[in-house]
């Protein structure tokens, strides 16, 4: 992989900009719109988490440790819904794999010659959906140099943010309008809804389409038959026929 | 040991249970995509259909947080929900590739329901 990142682009560059330029340049993402909608999202987990009986402490401690909505919200659901601990920890599991070939498709983009796997693993602690769409898209502007300091910029303040989001949600939300609270809850699962939708559109992920289809219809029925791991279930029946729908189509 | 696995959430040390359960469930999967970024091909079939069961376990969470909320949420009726996440999917069809105004509108439109009940 790093036999094909010349080394001219160093030196070709123009004055070198330090990596405070690019941690700042990656700080300054915060202001944008998915940042903006992902904010909204933890405050909606921080009331989520207190509906599930969380104090704010472990609420935070999960938006800054775990930081993924999806694995967020699975952990305080199953926490709410008294899963025990394997079960839990499973549908976790599951849920957060994607994570996995998203780290793998950024690291080539990220790393320069000189970065260390340490620094990749520091940096992969930030990384979810929001983070790596911002990265992906602007990485490929930014000298190869500069590119882990602009991620670790974004991710890094995003994640402290949303942490603090969280806490300031989960306080507020006794005092809060219950008409606010629950739009703020809502947010998060329309905000999968849409931006899970929004990935599938290629045609290189139509398993993933019916992925998302069996899914919305086979947990219904998991759930009102009072199966056991019902989103684990879901995950395993709906992926694999998926998986191979999509895959006799093609 | 296996008590201790099939026991829930209000019988563990709650940090022990969210960093064990949660964080470090979710944080080998972004240390082993750095591991295997050099070993592993990212279109593999394995990975296609891990791609898959995460997408649909996705889309399980979605449908319990819509359909079988738990809190604030469920104060307000099925109907009300379903109707804000149609909404927001027939708008997000007519705008997309732009996702921003397909959430806006679905969940401004129970907004408006909400206050209005």
């Amino acid at each position: 992989m790093t036999n094909n990142v010349p080394n001219m682009e160093n030196q070709n560059s123009p004055p070198q900009k330090g990596l405070f330029f690019w941690y700042l340049q990656g700080v300054r993402g915060l202001i944008s719109i998915p940042a903006f909608v992902l904010i909204s999202a933890f405050s909606g987990f921080g009331t989520l988490a207190r509906d599930a009986g969380l104090d704010v402490w472990q609420a935070m401690t999960i938006t800054l440790t775990t930081w993924a909505l999806p694995s967020t919200v699975l952990l305080a659901g199953s926490i709410a819904s008294g899963s025990s601990f394997i079960t839990t920890a499973l549908t976790v599991a599951f849920a957060s794999i994607r994570l996995m070939p998203m780290v793998m498709s950024i690291v080539p983009v990220l790393k320069s010659p000189k970065t260390r796997t340490s620094s990749l693993l520091a940096a992969s602690w930030f990384l979810a959906i929001t983070s790596w769409v911002h990265a992906m898209t602007h990485l490929p502007n930014i000298p190869r140099d500069g590119r882990l300091a602009f991620f670790f910029g974004f991710a890094s303040s995003l994640t402290i943010m949303n942490t603090g989001v969280t806490g300031l949600a989960h306080m507020a939300s006794p005092q809060m309008p219950q008409a606010l609270s629950a739009t703020l809850v809502l947010l998060t699962p329309i905000y999968f809804l849409i931006t899970m939708i929004n990935s599938t559109r290629s045609s290189k992920t139509t398993a993933n389409r019916y992925a998302i289809i069996l899914g919305l219809i086979i947990t219904p029925i998991l759930v009102l038959i009072n199966a056991p791991a019902d989103l684990l279930l879901c995950g395993f029946i709906g992926g694999t026929l998926a998986y191979f729908v999509g895959r006799s189509k093609t | 040991m296996i008590e201790a696995i099939n026991a829930p959430f209000s019988e563990w040390n709650p940090y022990l249970f969210i960093l064990l359960a949660g964080a470090l469930m979710t944080q080998i999967w972004r240390f082993a995509g750095v591991l295997l970024s050099q070993h592993l091909q990212e279109d593999s079939e394995f990975i296609r259909w891990v791609h898959c069961v995460a997408t649909a376990l996705v889309a399980g969470v979605i449908v319990k947080l819509i359909v079988f909320p738990t809190g604030v949420l469920n104060d307000y009726p099925l109907w009300m929900r379903l109707m804000s996440a149609s909404v927001g999917l027939g708008v997000y069809m007519l705008t997309k590739p732009k996702i921003i105004w397909g959430i806006l509108s679905a969940i401004g439109m129970f907004y408006l329901a909400a206050i209005g009940l």
